[in-house]
């Protein structure tokens, strides 16, 4: 005999104010989050560490210290950045982004506490987002959006006062936060322009006085101080794969975020009070599309819509309550096994240990002024660790060609003319280039020439000398 | 069920498994893809476990699938040898389509006979007559539609528990399981414009279906995923033999498999239910064919399984044409030759399905006895580190008759130079030179070369030009030809 499924009521509070280890958790996320975010960014640097690489990773932390070590008059809001690297000793700096995630959040949790959002929705947002891995690459690489994001809330959050002097203080953060791309300062004053229309709804001079002033410095910094339109990229793009974590790229989002965000999207459309997020919707993915660095900005809101759908999903009764907790709890464990599945891939971040221990014998060693080729992506550890100019430069475009065609070349008629124009004196070849790069051509094969000397080895990482021509 | 219809579809089911069995054991040995699945089972029989890390494919690569339907395989071989097993099962889990489109077909139309129709085309569709196949896709195709059918029958709790049974099950089995999700989002998307109210316990069970999908496809694809990104989804198959996988619909091909009539009547009903009836009762399967002809339009589904799938949705909506047609005709004046009629339509309906599906079974490219002996003779008189050269297809009866390894089969999952290699296969039938192929020979440390009868029809050879001198040897010599290679070419 079959019977008919009807929903029981008691059995449907799994994330309701009547389930009580829930409440305790929702009531004190204060702590239990910023316990899962010192947790979350603690895997990262705790594993670089304990395998002997440096604690730092990715081009962009890289690229930012080159820059703060030999910034000119017109980078000086690289003075900070210089400043603390004259404080602390290089070990330290890891805790840069650490210490920056953990007031952005008990920022966030102070401002959010006074709006009318639910803390339940707060609570899986927070939760979502930490555990995602743009916002982990994020805050434990020093990276620009980790400053603009905390600079943002703290604007946020001064406003949120009520003594007028906090609400013109804001001012600072903001204009801080339109020094990193212009991208970014457009997502800044959309915030404020909305907050200011369509949560605040209200149009008085104390808000102008901020907005149109960062509009102002922002466009200033894109037209004189040239700020680029997005910052980056700092690795080789692939729009699917670092839109995707689970698909092999450096930080993209869960699958199971997005799927969730995709129901959010469905269950909430139209639902009044949302309309301000799905305006940030398009620009955020066109800004991934022009630059997957943005990735960031899109991380943010899909862990929003994750959220309200999760919390959407799971605040109704089920008419088929045995599968509520399984959902649940499937969801729960598939945005952790991405994550943790994220974390297996730490390692294999740049730089390596023996990048590292090349490189900087390089720095001791090696005395030449010439440039250094190696594939696009190594350029930043090339300039900081080796203080030396690379041949290409990821970010500058164009220049990704020569490097390219150099690492390609069959015969040593077509790479030496490019090595010497070009002044290249040392190649320093790394463990991925040694699995990527054919080795019964290019590169790997003209290495076996006279006129290539390896001065340095360790395992997979190597450096070579281009000795110049016997006249 | 009614009495008289369970016997009707009791008969049907054994009828066709009959005839199924009779042309399984009329046709010798299995086709070639099957071979790899018998050996999978064959090493669960013996270990307990699929070969994840197969030392001989590729010459030894890791090979992660989906085991479910490997170990069903496996338990079906303790009671019966491992080659009447992989004769038998597949065409019993086909034959049980039977019932289960006799079901969605009465579920469709409160109508016994028309679903008693659906149930005798769907058991003699001519696409399902591949009788010799020992695949996933036998297995996936009756659980499907049994979770489909259990899908529309959700309210009663028997039948969410069977779904969930059947989609766990699946989930394991196939990643085509994919294919109702994405049916799902069309269904509920069809239902969104014809204004039908979202019913919450089918977006419940759509939603679980969707995480457990994928968090099923996480579990064992993991580092595919990772190494392969989009590629997993396109199997990571070499360009040059995309279009075999994936062939360019012929319709006059694809009428002749799914089954003249029931395909027009089919359209007709398709057509009626979106456009002039909207009866939501078939918009679920209609979805279920929408996102097949997606998937196989985009190249994301092998055309043969997307074609299976299609011709029993069609099956089941000829379910709903008969009831249509018997309806119209009794508002005529015709209604004194309704019998009559249908009952010419039924018979016009068989024969036009029944022999397009012997003869389908009677053409399944399968090796002959002869060829599989060479396979066997290769175990027998070559050592275990040997590796062998064949045909692309031949691939999987060198790991399974000649237990040895192979350059190339048809699992291209995580190989990384999968256009290389198979470039290089070619080239080894292809090529005139005696140095390009040493040279392939030693890029992969090939010892002998299998050159079957089917591989010279393949190819247009009559023998491989550059054996000759003394760096060959012929060591078999029937139809089938093994040369051992006995020089090699080393680059300075």
């Amino acid at each position: 005999m079959t019977e008919e499924i009807k929903p029981k009521i008691n059995e449907q509070k799994i994330i309701s104010g009547k389930n009580p280890v829930f409440n305790h958790l929702v009531h004190n996320q204060r702590s239990y989050l910023l316990l899962l975010l010192v947790l979350v960014l603690a895997i990262p640097l705790l594993t670089n560490y304990s395998i002997g690489k440096p604690i730092i990773m990715g081009g962009e932390s890289y690229y930012h210290l080159s820059q703060a070590e030999n910034a000119k008059t017109s980078q000086f809001y690289y003075a900070p950045l210089s400043l603390t690297l004259q404080l602390i000793p290089e070990e330290l700096l890891f805790l840069i982004p650490v210490v920056l995630a953990i007031s952005s959040l008990l920022l966030f949790i102070s401002m959010i506490n006074k709006t009318t959002i639910s803390k339940r929705l707060t609570f899986f947002f927070l939760l979502i987002l930490f555990i995602s891995p743009p916002f982990i690459f994020t805050f434990t690489t020093i990276s620009a959006y980790s400053v603009y994001l905390f600079l943002v809330i703290l604007g946020f959050f001064l406003q949120s006062k009520k003594n007028e002097i906090y609400h013109y203080l804001s001012i600072i953060p903001f204009i801080g936060a339109t020094f990193f791309d212009f991208y970014s300062s457009i997502f800044l004053i959309i915030i404020m322009v909305t907050h200011i229309y369509l949560v605040k709804r209200e149009s008085n001079l104390k808000n102008y006085i901020i907005l149109i002033p960062t509009t102002i410095v922002a466009l200033v910094n894109v037209l004189f101080l040239k700020i680029p339109l997005v910052l980056g990229p700092f690795h080789f793009e692939q729009k699917i794969p670092d839109l995707i974590s689970d698909l092999g790229g450096l930080s993209g989002i869960n699958f199971f975020t997005i799927m969730l965000a995709f129901l959010g999207l469905f269950i909430t459309w139209k639902r009044k009070g949302f309309y301000i997020f799905y305006l940030f919707l398009p620009i955020a993915i066109l800004g991934y599309v022009y630059n997957t660095q943005t990735i960031f900005h899109l991380t943010m809101l899909m862990a929003f819509f994750a959220a309200t759908g999760f919390v959407k999903i799971f605040q109704r009764d089920w008419n088929l309550v045995v599968l509520k907790k399984f959902t649940f709890y499937l969801l729960i464990l598939g945005l952790l096994f991405s994550t943790l599945t994220y974390f297996e891939r730490i390692p294999d971040i740049a730089p390596s240990q023996d990048d590292f221990e090349v490189l900087v014998w390089s720095n001791n060693n090696i005395e030449t002024n010439g440039k250094v080729l190696s594939i696009p992506e190594n350029s930043y550890f090339i300039e900081y660790f080796m203080k030396q100019k690379p041949l290409s430069n990821i970010n500058i475009q164009g220049s990704n060609e020569l490097s390219q065609k150099a690492l390609s070349a069959l015969y040593i008629d077509e790479l030496f003319p490019i090595l010497e124009d070009n002044n290249v004196t040392t190649i320093y070849i790394n463990q991925y280039m040694k699995t990527e790069l054919p080795n019964e051509q290019g590169i790997h094969f003209l290495l076996k020439n006279e006129r290539f000397k390896i001065v340095h080895s360790q395992k997979n990482s190597e450096v070579w000398l281009f000795v110049p021509e016997e006249s | 069920m009614d009495k008289s219809a369970k016997y009707w579809i009791l008969a049907i089911f054994i009828i066709t498994l009959a005839l199924r069995l009779t042309l399984a054991f009329s046709v010798p040995n299995l086709t070639y893809d099957s071979y790899y699945h018998v050996r999978q089972v064959e090493a669960i029989k013996n270990t307990g476990l699929p070969l994840f890390q197969d030392p001989l494919s590729y010459g030894g690569r890791e090979n992660v699938f989906h085991p479910t339907f490997q170990y069903v395989g496996a338990f079906f071989s303790l009671f019966m040898p491992i080659e009447i097993m992989a004769k038998v099962l597949p065409n019993i889990f086909i034959a049980l389509l039977i019932p289960i489109i006799y079901l969605i077909g009465k579920k469709i139309t409160n109508n016994p006979t028309a679903g008693l129709l659906a149930g005798l085309i769907a058991g003699f569709l001519p696409i399902l007559y591949s009788t010799n196949s020992f695949v996933p896709s036998t297995m996936f195709l009756p659980l499907m539609f049994l979770a489909i059918y259990a899908f529309m029958n959700i309210k009663n709790s028997f039948y969410l528990y069977l779904y969930l049974l059947c989609f766990i099950v699946l989930s394991f089995t196939t990643p085509a399981t994919a294919l109702i999700l994405i049916g799902y989002v069309l269904y509920m998307a069809l239902s969104i414009l014809e204004g039908k109210k979202i019913n919450w316990a089918e977006l419940e069970l759509m939603i679980f279906s969707l995480f457990f999908f994928l968090w099923a496809q996480f579990l064992f694809y993991k580092n595919t995923l990772l190494k392969e990104g989009l590629g997993f989804v396109t199997q990571n198959i070499p360009q040059q033999i995309v279009e075999r996988y994936f062939p360019q619909v012929s319709l006059s091909q694809s009428l002749v498999l799914v089954g003249i009539i029931p395909f027009v009547l089919g359209i007709f009903v398709v057509y009626r239910s979106l456009f002039q009836l909207k009866t939501p009762k078939s918009f679920l399967l209609i979805s279920l064919a929408i996102s097949t002809t997606i998937l196989s339009w985009l190249k994301l589904m092998e055309y043969t399984l997307a074609l299976s799938f299609f011709a029993i949705i069609i099956a089941i909506l000829f379910a709903s044409s008969y009831q249509e047609i018997t309806n119209y005709l009794r508002k005529t004046k015709l209604s004194r030759w309704k019998n009559k009629l249908t009952t010419i339509l039924i018979i016009l309906t068989i024969i036009t399905i029944v022999f397009p599906a012997i003869v389908h079974a009677l053409n399944q490219d399968t090796p002959s006895n002869e060829e599989i002996e060479a396979f066997k003779w290769l175990n027998d008189h070559t050592i275990e580190k040997n590796k062998i050269a064949a045909s692309l297809r031949e691939g999987h009866l060198i790991t399974y008759y000649g237990q040895r390894k192979n350059i190339m089969d048809g699992r291209f999952n995580l190989i990384k130079d999968v256009n290389e290699r198979f470039q290089n296969t070619n080239a080894i039938f292809m090529t005139k030179f005696q140095t390009q192929a040493l040279d392939i020979f030693d890029t992969y440390g090939t010892t002998h070369v299998v050159l079957t009868k089917k591989t010279k029809e393949h190819y247009q050879i009559e023998e491989l030009d550059y054996v000759k001198g003394e760096c060959f040897d012929l060591i078999y010599d029937k139809d089938t030809k093994i040369y051992q290679v006995k020089c090699e070419i080393t680059v300075k």
